[in-house]
């Protein structure tokens, strides 16, 4: 099996291929104080590790796809991509979620402790999710605001560790709520080609189309005139 | 190019695809009108955005199933650059850059505009240049000067509302739906063009557009007549407000003409719909075209036949292609 996966989820451009058994990633971080770069470093690269390993899009067998949440412009590059892809080639297509996929590497990393992952949703708020020590989800994808911390995690008393992006406004709630930062593993905080490689081997291909998780109700406001 | 190009337009709230032939003929043309945002008189940018990733997909599987073609046979994917709504256009560019560049096909940026005077050139009866383009439609305003396939000069274009955008505020004022292009001129038919006297922003200079002077205009008159009077002389308001769009599009499509020394129109958009434009234009006593009505709104076939004429990207500038939302930046 021959697979691709990426996620645009976050300023980061993460892509991956997993051929053979083992994985090829390349992560790409706008600069400072720009914005992300995901459609015009995408599919570039994509092809860019295909041509290392040797391999052509025809070879491909499944697309992985991170599907947010996260910033709606990254979530319709990834998706819309993915729509494409697919119809170009054989392939099929499995969304990955974006946090279970940040997730994954710290769980493995500490087996016997919770796990929050936290992508920042702006206007303020963090989209959220988290996982108890054997795996199983304590708390679905959802927004949050810094007042909602303390509720979310004395919901479920664990020993929380929360990996992702903490914008401003967040440190205080997650310090009170008991919750810890992976100090002197900040990779941690990223989203890894490998973990979306895992999740898109496991998880099943959609056959309509491929629609991102928002967990945001659009502004319904027509355009300003 | 011998073999047929797919074309994606996801420029504003229809989702298009279409397959054109390499001789400039359409072998389908789909369009999917999402109808969703007339409950809020007017395009949500979000709803759009989000309803064209839904469609996609589905819209291209239609044009090259009514087209009889698989992706193996065609040679080439085009596309709207711009302008348009940002998040709209992303779904279209990544989509068509994704079948591009794993296939290795040639990928045609398209610029929206060209695409409203390229659908002029559709086969089997093109409307070949020069001529003098008038595009009015919900999002854009134009008067181009059209001397050969490849490109137009812009005349003039709208400072501020576009035509059909004009059309549709009027059409709120007199409590008709949205889009209020033939709500307003179905009303206007009972009405007297000459009741009232609304601006034409003939004291602009050259050849560009206004029409927030006449949307105001309307606003004052329907303050003055109160609910009751206002809905007693709605005819009469929506016929002379239609006189004055009609007059200020077709006015300066006449000074067009006059400077480029061309006795040949063409007009397109959603707004060459509308009878008394058409009526007015063909009084003009010159060549006039419009293309049929799927081809003057928005749709994929056009931006097809734009392509026809460009070159394709090389596979380094089809990687980084961006759509762009307001005018195409120069080379
Ligand atoms: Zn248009």
């Amino acid at each position: 099996m021959t697979l691709v996966a990426f996620d645009t989820s976050t300023p980061a451009t993460v892509v991956a291929v997993e051929a053979g058994g083992s994985v090829s990633s390349l992560r790409l971080d706008p600069p400072p104080d720009s914005h992300p770069a995901h459609s015009t470093q995408l599919l570039g690269a994509l092809r860019g590790l295909l041509d290392d390993l040797g391999l052509l899009w025809e070879s491909v067998d499944r697309i992985g796809v991170g599907v947010g949440p996260g910033t709606f412009t990254g979530l319709r590059i990834a998706a819309a991509t993915a729509e494409g892809l697919r119809r170009a080639n054989a392939a099929e297509v499995v969304p990955v979620g974006s946090l279970e996929a940040l997730s994954l590497p710290a769980r493995r990393f500490w087996p016997s402790r919770s796990v929050c992952a936290l992508i920042d949703a702006r206007r303020g708020q963090l989209f959220a999710a988290g996982w108890g020590p054997g795996g199983d989800i304590a708390f679905a994808p959802r927004v949050v605001g810094p007042e909602e911390i303390e509720d979310l995690f004395e919901a479920v008393p664990e020993d929380w560790t929360a990996v992702g992006e903490v914008p401003e406004g967040f440190e205080d709630a997650l310090r009170s709520a008991g919750v810890v930062r992976p100090d002197g593993k900040e990779a941690l905080n990223l989203i890894d080609g490998a973990a979306l490689c895992e999740l898109a081997l496991v998880g099943g291909p959609v056959s309509g189309p491929l629609l991102p998780e928002y967990l945001r109700e659009p502004d319904a406001r027509p355009r300003a005139n | 190019m011998s073999g047929p190009l797919l074309a994606l337009e996801t420029s504003c709230d229809d989702t298009c695809a279409a397959v054109v032939g390499p001789d400039g003929r359409i072998l389908s043309n789909v369009i999917s009108s999402q109808g969703i945002h007339d409950a809020y008189g007017g395009v949500v940018p979000e709803i759009a955005s989000r309803r064209h990733l839904e469609l996609v997909g589905a819209v291209v599987d239609d044009a090259l199933a009514r087209a009889g073609v698989g992706l193996d046979a065609v040679e080439g994917v085009a596309v709207t650059q711009g302008p348009g709504l940002a998040g709209a256009l992303l779904v279209g560019v990544s989509a068509a850059k994704g079948i591009a560049l794993s296939t290795g096909l040639p990928l045609y940026g398209v610029d929206h505009l060209q695409g409203h005077v390229s659908a002029n050139f559709v086969a089997p009866e093109p409307f070949e240049p020069p001529f003098v383009a008038l595009v009015a439609s919900g999002g854009h305003t134009m008067l181009a000067h059209v001397r050969s396939r490849r490109g137009y000069e812009l005349l003039g274009q709208t400072i501020d509302d576009a035509a059909g955008e004009a059309f549709d505020k009027g059409a709120r004022m007199l409590g008709l739906g949205f889009p209020g292009g033939p709500a307003l001129e179905k009303l206007a038919r009972d009405g007297d063009p000459h009741a009232f006297d609304f601006p034409v922003a003939d004291r602009l200079d050259g050849l560009e557009f206004s029409f927030s002077g006449l949307k105001t205009a309307l606003l004052y008159a329907t303050r003055d007549l109160g609910p009751r009077g206002t809905a007693d002389r709605a005819a009469d308001l929506a016929a002379s407000y239609q006189e004055a769009i009609v007059t200020a599009l077709v006015s300066r499509v006449a000074k067009a003409v006059g400077e480029c020394g061309v006795e040949r129109v063409a007009i397109g958009g959603g707004v060459a719909a509308n009878g008394i434009l058409r009526e007015r234009v063909a009084g003009l006593g010159m060549e006039w075209h419009a293309p049929e009505m799927a081809l003057c709104t928005d749709n994929a076939a056009m931006i097809g036949v734009a392509a026809l004429e460009l070159d394709p990207l090389d596979q380094g500038e089809a990687a980084g292609m961006e759509p762009y939302t307001t005018s195409r930046p120069s080379a």
